[in-house]
């Protein structure tokens, strides 16, 4: 069945919770899939060394750098919004689509981000609508964490 | 990096998508896998966190107080497990100063085996004024 989309439509995506251990995940996968190929060989430090030197798994580090505290990586929130942008806009947002990000605010562990988007327009184009959502991901004080603008021709 | 010049460009970059760093990447940002039930297609933000390490590898992991400000992509191709991608042309697109911080704007292209681009991206990190 195809989706009618119009201007001023809400999208209300799932809430997440941000907690340290999903970001050491996060440091742990990337050091261990991606180290291999980024640090030359025979540099690569033990997890534990890289992870101490890291805003985003070491207070101590985040705060030797001025933060209060870890902040989450910001690919986590893309993520989270492409994996909206896919259930909404479907595959051909993951084929054609189009993703400006703004990081705003800063998020860490105890934080839970709220991710919702507005139609901004719609236009008929000769392979379909061309649908452009404006994105927003606030934290549970209201404060912007992320805005973003996202577009694909949908059929 | 944070003296990145504009121009200055750096070496490609390879990866494979294995299926266990595919299924892992999907369960710890919790995405949806596969991205059709009808496909085996990786979700489109593994590009894109892949291209954001390679950029962070390019900054040589700076830690001095580096922070992205933001991120553009535009998808032209899925990508699917066990694709090699190649992340190209990586290059200083923009430098500037506002507020006392310095930006460097990177530019990327991924692309398959075949040279199909399947992503450009755009990063664009922000540095403590030295």
């Amino acid at each position: 069945m195809t989706r009618i989309w119009a201007r001023g439509d809400k999208i209300e995506y799932r809430e997440i919770v941000l907690t340290q251990a999903g970001m050491d995940q996060e440091a742990r996968f990337g050091w261990e899939f991606l180290g291999p190929i980024l640090f030359p060989p025979g540099t690569r430090p033990p997890f534990a060394a890289f992870a101490v030197r890291n805003v985003h798994t070491s207070v101590d580090f985040a705060r030797q750098q001025g933060l209060k505290g870890t902040i989450a990586p910001g690919i986590m929130f893309v993520g989270h919004v492409s994996d909206m942008l896919v259930r909404e806009l479907g595959i051909a947002w993951a084929k054609k689509g189009r993703l400006s990000v703004r990081f705003i605010h800063t998020a860490g562990p105890g934080d839970t981000l709220y991710t919702s988007a507005t139609v901004k327009a719609v236009a008929l184009t000769s392979s379909g609508n061309r649908v452009t959502l404006d994105v927003r991901m606030v934290n549970q004080h209201g404060e912007r964490v992320v805005e973003a603008e996202a577009e694909a021709i949908v059929p | 990096m944070s003296e990145a010049k504009l121009g200055e460009t750096f070496p490609s970059v390879s990866y494979q998508l294995e299926p266990q760093a595919v299924e892992e990447y999907a369960r710890f940002m919790a995405v949806t896998r596969p991205v059709s039930p009808s496909t085996n297609f990786v979700p489109p933000s593994m590009l894109a966190y892949y291209a954001l390490w390679i950029a962070s590898s390019h900054f040589g992991f700076d830690t001095r107080g580096a922070l992205f400000a933001s991120m553009d992509l535009q998808f032209e191709g899925l990508a699917s497990d066990g694709d090699i991608i190649t992340v190209q042309d990586s290059q200083v697109e923009d430098v500037f100063i506002r507020d006392g911080k310095r930006y460097i704007v990177l530019a990327s292209i991924s692309v398959n085996e075949q040279n199909q681009v399947l992503c450009r991206s755009k990063i664009t990190a922000v540095f403590k004024a030295t």
